[in-house]
């Protein structure tokens, strides 16, 4: 009797063990598909709301091939964006110029030649790079690069592509250098060891070893960073000066893609053709950002299956 | 037993050489956390005040 009163308990318990699994099986299920069905949901929404304008407004080269946004022209309007485009890559270029190398170079550094608390220290000062707001940056893009600009190179106006690209440049390098880092970290040390084996210095390991190991991260940490860049929107907003002109030198003012939407969404009437165009360069923005992540993650798995193999 | 040939010290130099700029680049990319800190207490610390934060009035 006391033998199966035991074995039902033990039944009992069982089950209630499975229902417990199942449930949280099922809230992590949902947790993990919630970002999936969001961004689906955004894409959709944004979609949806540019249609109109789409389907029956869109000239796709007057669009992607004319300079003029003026979508407030009463007679006349126009809706081209080559000149936002041509700000947003010229900011994102020079930005990518700045923060490659030196986030490379602190991965470098902090991922090879320190250790212990040295390493811990650095790592932490860089994120914390990280942490600090968009809207900050723009702050001191506008307090302290734009008079320092202008004091240096003698120009009338230091809110231009040379501003916002530094200020984005040092905002996307902590991510670079995080990722940069971790594909470095990710190279087996059996291949440091078998060079150091043959009388390498640390600097060669690192350049004709290591280096060509991490290939694929470096690349994928760099893509990441593009993306970072492009869709920001704050300080590209506050450190550029927001003129609408394809520029032909770093102390042009230029407007950025993210910066038009913005600024300008919020004055528009709803449903009209300048709010259905601003929803077009979202899906656009969204597509490019899509496609530039896509590559990036793409990249970062081609070197985990490599490095598995290895 | 061991000495150092003129490669081995080129070897070293040069290493020295890109670890001092990997040092330096770690050190520029970290500086405008410093300078941003400081930026927002010398201009942002005056103004400070217990009545500043729990004020609800603005203006």
């Amino acid at each position: 009797m006391g033998g199966t009163a035991r074995a039902a308990d033990a039944f009992d318990r069982r089950n209630r063990d499975w229902y417990i699994d199942r449930a949280v099986q099922g809230l992590v299920f949902l947790g993990g598909i919630s970002a999936i069905v969001l961004i689906i949901g955004i894409f959709v929404f944004i979609t949806v709301e540019g249609m109109g304008f789409i389907l029956h407004r869109l000239d796709l080269t007057e669009f992607f091939t004319t300079p003029w946004w003026e979508p407030t022209d009463e007679e006349a309007p126009s809706y081209g964006i080559l000149a936002l485009i041509a700000g947003t890559a010229s900011v994102t270029g020079l930005a990518m110029a700045v923060a490659i190398p030196f986030s490379l170079g602190a991965a470098v550094f902090i991922g090879e030649f320190t250790s212990g608390k040295t390493r811990e220290l650095l790592k932490v000062l860089v994120e914390l790079l990280a942490a600090i707001p968009s809207v900050v940056w723009g702050f001191i893009g506008l307090s302290i690069m734009n008079p320092l600009i202008i004091r240096l190179f003698d120009v009338p106006v230091g809110l231009n592509i040379l501003n916002a690209g530094i200020i984005l440049g040092l905002m996307a390098a902590p991510i670079m250098t995080s990722i940069a880092e971790d594909a470095l970290k990710a190279v087996p040390d059996r291949y440091r060891e078998a060079a150091e084996a043959l009388g390498a210095t640390r600097w060669q390991v690192i350049y004709k070893v290591v280096l060509p190991a991490a290939k694929n991260g470096l690349l994928g940490a760099v893509l990441l960073g593009v993306g970072r860049g492009f869709g920001e929107t704050m300080a590209v907003l506050m450190a550029t000066g927001h003129a609408v002109k394809i520029p032909t030198s770093l102390f042009d003012s230029v407007r950025a893609l993210t910066a038009t939407i913005a600024a300008e969404l919020g004055e528009t009437a709803q449903g009209s053709d300048h709010f259905q165009a601003l929803f077009t360069i979202g899906i656009f923005l969204f597509l490019i950002t899509f496609l530039i992540n896509l590559a990036a993650d793409l990249i970062v798995r081609g070197i985990r299956r490599g490095s598995a193999h290895v | 037993m061991f000495e150092a040939t003129p490669l081995n010290a080129r070897d070293k130099k040069v290493q020295g050489l890109f670890r001092a700029l990997f040092g330096l680049m770690t050190g520029l990319l970290i500086l405008p956390v410093l300078v941003i800190l400081i930026t927002l207490i010398v201009k942002g610390g005056p103004v400070l005040s217990i009545d500043f934060l729990f004020d609800g009035r603005f203006g």
